[in-house]
């Protein structure tokens, strides 16, 4: 099982820059490259929510599950 | 971020503890050559215990020589100590090296106890074994010195293990974004 970050994805639909995104979502750039290699232990509602208003997508075309 | 106080008073005290790590090297060279000063002392401990005046070189190395197993682990306290406050000279409090010098100075500190009581027992035995039947001493001794130490070593090593889950945590924290 493992959780996958689809946030490359979204950002290349979007046609949007991470640190554009890190910088409206108010997290480092560093965290950003983090969250779209999947290297982080967890996302924060808060963040996530953020992304997604950011984004104007759901938390579902983000992360996905794959087995 | 540290205080400049704080970082000024950690370094001077990390030269501190290089002046003492300096004078228990020297103290412990002295005294395995000099051993008059620990022979004082375990007069002391034992009040009904008569020195005689000619101590024999056998039994002055002896009792010299058991002083050096306490001596080693103050250095090693010390030492942990002197990593303690460089790391917090270079504000890098909350680091793994900082935890594992707490809690090694704690772990230490316990033993020096254990190693203290049986260095005091041996020196006794060292001076008396050759004493008429009657007059041998076993010293076994634990002061409120050692109670204190123990406790100190103690707290210490709790705070150490406090330090390390915080530090886990803060790990962990660090990975959610």
């Amino acid at each position: 099982m493992a959780i996958i970050v689809r946030l490359d994805m979204m950002l290349a639909l979007r046609k949007m820059k991470a640190k554009d995104l890190a910088e409206q979502i108010g997290i480092t750039e560093q965290n950003v490259s983090l969250l779209r290699q999947g290297k982080v232990k967890g996302v924060r509602f808060e963040t996530l929510d953020r992304i997604c208003a950011v984004l104007d997508c759901k938390p579902g075309d983000i992360l996905d599950r794959e087995e | 971020m540290l205080k400049k106080r704080t970082i000024i008073l950690s370094a001077m005290m990390t030269w501190v503890i290089v002046g003492l790590i300096l004078s228990i090297i020297g103290s412990t060279i002295w005294v395995v050559f000099n051993p008059e000063i620990v022979i004082a002392e375990l007069a002391r401990e034992m009040a009904n215990l008569d020195v005689p005046g000619d101590i024999s070189h056998t039994k002055r190395v002896l009792i010299g020589l058991l002083t050096v197993p306490a001596m080693a682990v103050w250095l090693i306290i010390l030492l942990n100590l002197h990593r303690l406050f460089a790391n917090f000279a270079r504000e890098t409090v909350f680091h793994r090296q900082t935890v594992v010098a707490v809690r090694r100075a704690g772990f230490w500190l316990m033993v020096l106890v254990v190693v203290h009581f049986f260095a005091s027992m041996g020196s006794s035995l060292a001076l008396t074994y050759d004493f008429p039947p009657g007059e041998r001493t076993l010293a076994i001794t634990f002061t409120s010195q050692h109670f204190i130490l123990l406790s100190l070593g103690f707290v210490l090593l709790l705070m150490g293990v406090v330090m390390d889950e915080a530090l886990r945590l803060d790990d962990e924290n660090r990975q959610i974004v």
